[in-house]
């Protein structure tokens, strides 16, 4: 999925580079929006359907929403300091930061409301931030807790990182995973709709 | 979304539906990407922005990492690690 991604991006930046007038690619904004309702709706869906892992709350109980509550309120708050580093809009800062490591998600989603490079700096951060994810779970494991080990991961932590988390932290805790990553999930495109809607 | 996560509720289970399901967001993803692909291509100062953006993604993606870390651990450090599923359920 990630070669394909890559690839549809490489293909689309050098189509638009040479071959697409920019009256067409005025039009690519309309095509993206139908692609990300269809998205959003069958997310949606896996969502609904994964009803083992809403049910394994009750082992666990709700502490579990801590660490999407702290991935979130640590997302925003780096959005927050990026903007003033990097003296860029607040809105676009945070819009950034709240992409939780869903890339093809977010990058497509901001390129609709804000522009095509901050979408690409969206796009190009939360591949940084799954890479980061895999590569410090293991030492988070070992140092901090199984809830910290899932921090970086946001989104991902319902595919991406489950092999490594269960290799790091056990079989049985990869409920919290299932459920951060549900949470995030539900929560980026929620979040950043809200971030730009003053 | 909220939509599809009512729909998944009732319809989620359907064989049919978890067979489409996969596939259309993979070419819903597809298509995103393309098309923010070419407005980025299209871009008349494309070649200039991308050193810049490379610095700026690289940045927010260790910063979002690090204060996230850092959030989790400061609202879980104090919480025991959970038991196990089974030993739950004898209890």
């Amino acid at each position: 999925m990630t070669l394909l991604i890559v690839i549809c991006l490489l293909v689309g930046i050098f189509a638009g580079y040479f071959f697409i007038s920019p009256e067409i690619a005025a039009l690519s904004g309309d095509i993206s929006n139908i692609a990300l309702f269809f998205l959003l709706f069958f997310v949606g869906i896996s969502i609904g359907s994964n009803k083992e892992a809403l049910k394994s709350i009750r082992y666990i109980g709700f502490k579990v929403l801590l660490v999407p509550l702290g991935t979130i309120i640590g997302s925003l708050l780096a959005g927050a300091v990026c903007s003033l580093l990097l003296k860029m809009s607040l809105q676009d800062g945070l819009g950034i930061g709240m992409g939780l490591g869903w890339y093809s998600l977010s990058g497509g989603l901001l390129t609709d409301l804000s522009n095509s490079s901050i979408g690409t700096i969206s796009f190009l951060s939360n591949i940084v931030r799954e890479l980061l994810a895999v590569m410090l779970l293991p030492m988070l494991a070992k140092y901090t807790n199984e809830y910290t080990a899932l921090a970086p991961a946001g989104v991902n932590s319902q595919d991406m990182v489950i092999p490594m988390y269960i290799k790091c932290v056990g079989q049985d805790k990869v409920v919290i995973a299932l459920f951060n990553g549900i949470c995030c999930s539900f929560a980026v495109p929620l979040i950043i709709n809200i971030i730009y809607l003053f | 979304m909220l939509l599809g996560i009512g729909l998944g509720t009732i319809i989620g289970n359907f064989k049919i539906i978890r067979k489409i399901n996969t596939p259309i967001q993979h070419i819903a993803i597809a298509v995103l990407i393309l098309s923010m692909g070419i407005s980025l291509g299209s871009s008349s100062t494309f070649l200039q922005d991308l050193n810049e953006l490379g610095f700026k993604s690289v940045v927010f993606g260790v910063l979002t990492v690090l204060f996230s870390i850092l959030c989790v651990y400061v609202l879980t450090f104090k919480i025991k690690p959970t038991k196990k599923l089974e030993e739950e359920d004898t209890q």
